[in-house]
């Protein structure tokens, strides 16, 4: 009840302070102020944040504008203060730390420096390779510029550290395409056992190329002889809550979070092992209502779990996204 | 009709292959055959019951309806199409394409044909059936001088093609409108565009006063028909509805009106594209923005959203409907947004609608009783096509 208290309160606290929030919630879910349950909590559908301004901040309190990686070419905007740039930081370190310990460890960035530099263009592989970066004692970029692996650094790195504990981190996609389906990449014959990994963001790229999650971490341990691996589930849109896979590749949600599943016909909440769309709840949100947002993933829960990794939340299953087709209609002519 | 991908090497043979041919005719008797075989064939599959809008096609090119409609055509003599035509098609109404390829040919032109991006099964079979019927041997130069093509928006290739051509068709949105005009073209170049449009629906309350079961279900059906079938997301598509009466009655007869449109979806099972449904959700937040406000939205059901035309400016799609009252017609007819592709009515006559539309400054470019919103003939955007995609020669 402690999470449906602090998400009553951050509604209204956005109905005060973002008017566009208001008038939306007000419009669609007819201006109540109570909610009994978390399924009574209204939401907003991912995508209001590409192409709306949602703050509830003045603009002259904004700390930081973050933004989506955005596939279909506009992305969203999510507007940060001081105070819940740092909540998403501490919520991090939170999920982090019960896994792995307080400790900082070496960190292998599979990705470019270039993606982090260019602050122009922040985007949420940007965010998450910041985000992680906190936990590392130092960093290496296993990919130059072009994306290239850079041989020379790597092994440098994997010199440096085998043996010992550090962590490997990067966008599924990234991991995939860059290092793992390189040709040139041979079997790296350093000590990984006390190595883990962890990697997020979207799995679509894979799907399309018919890459499964079994022989992701399959090639994964064939090539680098990792054996840990950790798959996340989070969006830019609540950054920081990130459901990071259990040492059984249960995804939780992190404390001050929670999640249901909706129904595709009538957005109505669903039970154990129905398929539907995820809600995300999170109660970090203060300064843009992204408390309570409807994404446009496919899921669903298995009941209360009694997981070995000794959480009694429910269990997310990620089973897709929902593809855009089939709109009738002349308004959007061509593409 | 071969679907081809355009790269360097084909490019030439395919442009010499346009200027070696010869121009047609207006009205080809050849062409009618053609279209006359396409239409045997969608319409002796059975399966094609499955898809309205292909039969729907298969209807539109049989020979007696087109020779029908070309007989009442009065210059018909002394006419020619302009040469080669790009058609760029949308990608939101998969049967489009074919329309756009047929009013090209009846008009006697040349064709090459962007079909758009998004893999239809309806293009894909049609697609299919031209190339069937073209391969015939009496076909076969209609085949050397007309393609199916697919590329990017900003295609080199197609850039070319346009700037090579007699004649350019574009259906599409106001920003590939826009890309579209800025390309360079002929001097001569004829060029025909058809931009996004809306339109409304017109109701006389009164006929609703002691309608039979069965009169109300006739008129549900022709509703869904203009409206649901495409999502109330094509341009002639009604999105506006303009109830006239007085209040009371009008209530009533809303109350009867979309309970009996409820039963029709459910009888249907409507259902929408989940993608579409939280768009309907979206549009609701742009309309809140522009407005300043929150607005009603009345919900008979998760697929019939109402508001009213005070609140609500951002158009209506999705089972999104916005609705208006008026005491009378003229009222009702004045209050039309300027530029309403199709007017739909229910219980006037079209001659008191044509009455006060005339004495108006309304652009409305047609008016069609309700059921036939979505008929697309060779008068469209108030544009003769035919006429436009062909040249008269001057002989005395």
């Amino acid at each position: 009840m402690k999470l449906l208290n602090e998400l009553s309160q951050l509604t209204n606290h956005h109905k005060k302070n973002c008017k566009l929030y208001k008038w939306y919630i007000d419009t669609i879910f007819t201006g109540k102020k109570k909610f009994k349950s978390l399924e009574e909590i209204p939401w907003i559908p991912v995508r209001a944040f590409k192409n709306h301004e949602l703050k509830s901040v003045e603009n002259h309190e904004v700390f930081k504008v973050m933004q989506s990686s955005g596939t279909s070419g506009i992305k969203s905007k999510i507007f940060l203060d001081k105070e819940n740039a740092r909540a998403q930081q501490i919520k991090l370190i939170e999920v982090f730390t019960k896994r792995f310990g307080k400790s900082r460890f070496p960190m292998l960035v599979i990705d470019s420096e270039k993606t982090i530099k260019d602050s122009a263009n922040f985007s949420a592989r940007t965010a998450a390779i910041n985000g992680f970066g906190i936990f590392s004692k130092f960093k290496t970029f296993a990919l130059d510029d072009k994306m290239k692996i850079d041989e020379e650094k790597l092994i440098d790195f994997l010199k440096k550290v085998s043996g010992t504990t550090f962590f490997i981190f990067g966008f599924t996609s990234v991991i995939w395409k860059f290092f793992l389906k390189n040709s040139k990449l041979k079997k790296l014959n350093f000590d990984f056992s006390k190595s883990f990994l962890i990697h997020g963001g979207g799995w679509k790229k894979l799907e399309n190329e018919k890459v499964s999650k079994g022989e992701f971490k399959k090639k994964i341990k064939e090539v680098l002889g990792c054996k840990k691996i950790h798959n996340y589930y989070g969006m830019i849109e609540q950054t920081g809550s990130i459901y990071l896979e259990c040492e059984n590749g249960n995804l939780h949600a992190p404390d001050g979070s929670d999640f249901i599943i909706r129904s595709l016909e009538n957005f109505a909440p669903l039970k154990a092992n129905q398929e539907g769309l995820i809600q995300l709840f999170s109660n970090i949100q203060t300064s843009y209502p992204g408390h309570s947002i409807l994404s446009e993933d496919i899921g669903k829960f298995l009941p209360l779990s009694h997981c070995k990794c000794g959480s009694k939340k429910k269990v997310l299953k990620i089973l897709g996204r929902v593809k855009k087709a089939e709109v009738r209609g002349c308004s959007d002519a061509i593409n | 009709m071969q679907l081809i991908n355009i790269d360097k090497k084909n490019i030439n043979k395919l442009k010499n292959t346009f200027f070696e041919s010869k121009r047609r005719p207006f009205g080809d008797k050849k062409i009618v055959d053609f279209l006359n075989e396409i239409s045997k064939e969608i319409l002796k599959n059975r399966l094609n019951r499955l898809h309205p809008d292909i039969i729907t096609f298969g209807f539109f090119c049989r020979k007696g309806a087109i020779e029908k409609s070309l007989r009442d055509r009065k210059s018909f003599h002394n006419r020619f199409g302009w040469g080669l035509i790009v058609h760029v098609t949308p990608s939101n109404i998969p049967i489009n394409f074919a329309f756009s390829f047929v009013f090209g040919l009846l008009s006697g032109n040349h064709n090459i044909v962007r079909l758009p991006s998004e893999n239809w099964p309806q293009i894909q079979y049609l697609v299919s059936i031209f190339e069937k019927v073209s391969k015939k041997n009496k076909f076969k130069d209609l085949r050397k001088t007309n393609f199916f093509i697919q590329t990017d928006r900003d295609d080199l290739f197609l850039k070319e093609f346009i700037s090579n051509s007699d004649g350019l068709v574009v259906w599409g949105g106001d920003s590939t409108i826009k890309n579209f005009r800025n390309f360079e073209k002929k001097p001569r170049c004829c060029e025909l565009y058809f931009p996004n449009r809306n339109s409304s629906l017109i109701i006389n309350s009164k006929i609703f006063k002691n309608i039979s079961k069965s009169e109300l279900q006739k008129i549900s059906l022709k509703f869904f028909n203009d409206t649901y079938l495409v999502d109330n997301n094509a341009c002639s598509s009604p999105r506006q509805i303009y109830w006239v009466g007085s209040f009371n009655e009008i209530l009533k007869t809303k109350k009867k009106f979309w309970k009996i449109i409820n039963e029709v979806l459910k009888i249907k099972k409507y259902n929408l594209n989940i993608v579409a449904k939280i768009d309907k959700y979206l549009d609701v937040l742009k309309t809140v923005e522009l407005k300043k406000s929150n607005i009603k939205v009345e919900k008979s059901s998760e697929h019939i959203w109402t508001t009213t035309k005070k609140d609500d400016i951002v158009v209506g799609r999705y089972g999104r409907f916005v609705e208006n009252n008026f005491n009378n017609l003229e009222t009702a007819i004045k209050n039309i947004n300027d530029d309403e592709q199709t007017l739909t009515y229910l219980g006037f006559s079209p001659l008191e609608i044509k009455k006060i539309l005339f004495s108006s400054k309304i652009k409305v470019d047609r008016v069609v009783p309700m059921g036939r919103a979505l008929e697309i003939d060779f008068l469209w955007d108030g544009v003769d096509i035919l006429n436009r995609l062909s040249r008269v020669i001057d002989i005395r």
